[in-house]
């Protein structure tokens, strides 16, 4: 860049030659990935929780529930990071604790959908695990 | 630096502290997921790069990250945004240099690698691959407003006056560089 870029500015066109290569090749691939990602509602049966990595607990799609994560800070207090819901084959997240509250928009019922809450490092996901017998086998 | 650019970094960084922390505070446009932003604040990020410099910007781009952060109490935020923005921001600069692409898709190319870079840095917080599952629709989404953010301050930069930027860089007689 140069000392003034005013030149560079007044030059510069609203549109390249190369774009239209880059930005096909990129809108092309990124949404077949994800219309065959989010094509297949696989109807799951299992709510896996995992704080930090590890797994927190299973718990079945099926059956209406209210669980609290919590978790063992170091004053050696436990404390509840947030609720998760299970309610008409749904799962949602409510009362977290973290600043943003993002995880509390929406629910999710399909396999593979997660819900994500960052600051507190929780991951909600649903999973098929008849899916999982037949790969382990 | 001059004393005349450091107090329009500062003016320039106020802008952006602004208009990122209004975003933040702003329901999130897709329930599906709520991590999408357009980021309204990189249009001053991006009016700076070509108005102050590559320096300036930078600057603001790391005080940016670290000041949102402690604002809206979400520490956490500091470490994705801080390692994100950076790599964006090293691409920005070899391709305006390059200047192959037009200013706009240089700006979705950098939000895109903003976007990866972040959901890497989650996936490794959490210790979660699964997080990648929503990455493709994330990162068409931040096509888009990389896009549209581009545009504007493309836009705006080439609405400047001419005396605006020669206000910026001409020395004052009075200073010495």
């Amino acid at each position: 860049m140069k000392k003034n870029n005013y030149e560079y500015i007044k030059n510069e066109k609203l549109f390249k030659f190369a774009d239209i290569f880059l930005i096909i090749i990129l809108i092309l691939v990124l949404s077949l990935t994800t219309v065959i990602l989010f094509k297949k509602n696989d109807d799951g049966n299992k709510v896996k929780i995992m704080l930090e990595g590890k797994i927190y607990g299973t718990y079945d799609l099926a059956c209406d529930n209210n669980i609290e994560v919590t978790k063992i800070d170091n004053n050696g207090k436990k404390r509840c990071l947030l609720k998760v819901i299970i309610h008409n084959k749904e799962v949602k997240v409510i009362e977290s604790t973290c600043p943003d509250h993002l995880c509390e928009y929406g629910s999710i019922k399909y396999a593979n959908s997660s819900i994500i809450c960052l600051p507190n490092k929780v991951v909600v996901t649903i999973e098929n695990s008849k899916d999982k017998g037949v790969l382990s086998t | 630096m001059r004393s005349k650019k450091i107090s329009l970094t500062a003016v320039f960084l106020a802008l952006t502290l602004i208009v990122g922390i209004v975003e933040a505070k702003l329901p999130p446009i897709l329930a599906l997921i709520p991590y999408a932003k357009i980021g309204f604040s990189n249009i001053i990020i991006l009016i700076a790069i070509i108005l102050l410099g590559k320096i300036p910007a930078l600057i603001m781009l790391i005080i940016k990250s670290i000041i949102i952060g402690i604002f809206t109490g979400n520490m956490m935020s500091i470490l994705y945004s801080l390692s994100a923005s950076t790599v964006s921001y090293i691409f920005m600069i070899i391709a305006i240099s390059m200047s192959i692409f037009s200013f706009p898709v240089i700006s979705a190319i950098a939000a895109l690698i903003n976007n990866f870079m972040q959901v890497a840095v989650a996936s490794i917080v959490v210790s979660n691959m699964k997080i990648f599952y929503y990455f493709p629709l994330l990162a068409l989404i931040g096509l888009l407003a990389g896009y549209i953010v581009g545009l504007i301050a493309l836009y705006v930069l080439k609405k400047l006056p001419a005396k605006f930027y020669d206000y910026v860089f001409k020395n004052h007689p009075d200073q010495d560089n």
